[in-house]
């Protein structure tokens, strides 16, 4: 499943599967998002409140990235959050506080075109006996849009991948919603 | 009819003949024929020859797969063995029949998908299933025009034939007859790293479309994986209400995710992660009850400090579960004495598996409530 993400081969993975157990996803999660949490709101109390949300969505991937490796989404995401970083490179060494950038680089932006996505695709107009193949396959782009990475990905790694993501999206919520609850 | 071979053509003519009398004596025994009279006949022009051909295309039944008989070696020295014939072994004496002055341009072709003689002895009526080709030296060729299509079908390597050729053969007999009933394996082991694929019944039978099955196997059994993932698809058989139904459910996540990090951003930074409760019911749901306690360095930005679990201390009935709770503690500055705040229980107990080998663990145990910020690392082995 490692580093097939950069070519739409069909490559069949022979590599046994590579499953994320929950507990060692938390205890990196929160082992990574919340030092840096704290740093936040520790360094920048003054800052506008876009900039923190938008920094707080950074770590939150990056926790993510940090806390699954090895798959060819984590990868992917890795790569969008650097490039992110890269295009708004942070003033001081602390965290990368940003004006509110609508052309965000990062995977968090597709999530917002998303929504409308199916939607769209049910809107061409299909042939009849076309009808399911052209669905399945419509369906699929979606999917592969809504994957971090997943453009460069053929089908079968995408499905395959799609099994670690959801599991992780899973557990990323459970500790995100736990963080929130504890504190408010 | 061995009696014919006695004639003085030349060591490549006795192979053509030698052919010749298989061909012959296969057609005698299988249609009794006028072929063999008129085969016999000593004329030695070229007509005799013309009459064979003649003989031979009129009953192109005869001409079936089970015909031919091998023409390599093992034909002649099947021929030879027989010990009426009285020539020896190669080279034959050549014949003095029609067949010297036979042609070589004339000379009934070999096949190059003619079964074995053993195998054509075992059938009795002719079913011709392959379709004859030319072989490269011979300019006539003779078809066997029968295309029926029949469930068995034999392939043969020849060995003098090149595999293409033998491929070629079957797969013009595929697209002739077999696309709707055969069960053909293709069997494409050139290379050993190649995937072998058997198509079913009723289904193409190249290359690409046996690819593009196996591949959309993959794609569908990776979906019965999804479907535990995903909740509410046990139901859902379709692959488009599976897709739909994923569909939504990462996008579901995704917003969700962007709504609490939302959420943590503008919270207040009472920010005392001492998860204790991290570990509960509602973030483990099956999480375990109670746990030996670990050594544990108070520093959480440092995973290679965080030392090993040992897992020989587990779970003991003699460990109060009401003093005991699997907690984390981080060092910041901020948060210092909240820490053991909680002594939230287990009540469930965590599958060993999860917390053996492959990962570092960093649990701590502690026993009071109202304790200091600075965690003692003492290493708990019992109550």
């Amino acid at each position: 499943m490692e580093g097939q993400a950069a070519k739409r081969r069909r490559v069949y993975s022979i590599e046994p599967k590579k499953v994320v157990e929950e507990a060692v996803f938390t205890r990196n999660y929160m082992n990574y998002l919340v030092p840096a949490l704290m740093k936040i709101k520790a360094g920048k109390r003054s800052s506008h409140c876009c900039e923190i949300q938008n920094v707080v969505k950074h770590e939150v991937d990056m926790a993510m990235v940090f806390s699954a490796q090895g798959f060819a989404w984590s990868n992917a995401l890795k790569a969008n959050l650097q490039r992110y970083q890269n295009e708004h490179s942070s003033s001081s060494g602390g965290p990368i506080i940003t004006s509110n950038n609508p052309s965000n680089s990062s995977s968090k932006s597709i999530k917002y075109v998303n929504k409308d996505i199916k939607g769209e695709e049910y809107e061409d107009g299909f042939i009849n006996n076309n009808n399911n193949n052209n669905n399945n396959n419509s369906k699929l782009r979606c999917l592969r849009r809504l994957i971090p990475g997943g453009e460069d990905m053929c089908n079968e790694q995408m499905v395959e991948e799609l099994e670690s993501y959801i599991s992780c999206l899973k557990m990323q919520v459970n500790v995100l919603q736990y963080l929130a609850d504890k504190n408010c | 009819m061995l009696h014919c071979l006695n004639s003085n053509a030349s060591g490549s003519e006795m192979t053509v003949l030698e052919r010749q009398r298989a061909t012959i004596k296969w057609q005698h025994n299988n249609n009794h024929h006028q072929g063999y009279s008129s085969s016999s006949s000593p004329s030695p022009s070229s007509s005799s020859s013309i009459s064979l051909v003649q003989v031979q295309s009129s009953s192109p039944a005869c001409l079936a797969a089970g015909a031919w008989p091998k023409l390599d070696n093992n034909f002649l020295m099947g021929f030879t063995s027989s010990p009426s014939s009285g020539f020896p072994l190669p080279p034959p004496p050549p014949p003095t029949t029609s067949a010297a002055s036979f042609d070589l341009n004339s000379a009934i072709s070999r096949t190059s998908s003619c079964p074995l003689p053993s195998l054509a002895e075992g059938k009795e009526t002719t079913t011709p299933n392959n379709k004859r080709k030319t072989d490269k030296f011979h300019n006539t060729k003779v078809v066997a025009s029968d295309n029926d299509n029949k469930d068995k079908r034999v392939k043969v390597a020849a060995p003098n034939d090149s595999a293409t050729v033998g491929k070629k053969g079957t797969q013009d007999c595929g697209d002739n007859s077999n696309k709707d009933n055969s069960k053909v394996s293709e069997v494409q082991n050139q290379k050993p790293d190649y995937i072998h694929v058997r198509a079913r019944r009723g289904q193409a039978t190249d290359s690409h479309s046996l690819a593009e099955r196996v591949r959309r196997e993959k794609i569908s059994e990776r979906m019965k994986f999804l479907q535990d993932l995903v909740p509410g698809c046990n139901k859902i058989t379709g692959k488009a209400g599976m897709l739909d139904e994923i569909i939504n459910y990462v996008q579901s996540l995704q917003r969700q995710v962007e709504f609490l990090s939302m959420k943590l951003a503008a919270v207040n930074p009472r920010l005392d992660f001492n998860m204790d409760d991290l570990f509960t019911r509602e973030v483990f749901p099956a999480c375990a009850a109670s746990f030996p306690a670990i050594e544990m360095s108070p520093n959480m930005a440092n995973p290679a400090s965080y030392l090993h679990f040992n897992s020989s201390q587990q779970i003991d009935a003699g460990i109060n579960p009401q003093d005991i709770s699997l907690r984390r503690t981080i060092s910041a500055p901020v948060s210092a004495p909240e820490t053991f705040l909680d002594s939230s229980c287990f009540t469930q107990t965590l599958p060993s598996s999860t917390w053996e080998g492959d990962f570092q663990n960093l649990y701590s145990v502690a026993f009071d409530q109202a304790r200091a910020a600075s965690f003692p690392s003492q290493l708990f082995t019992g109550s």
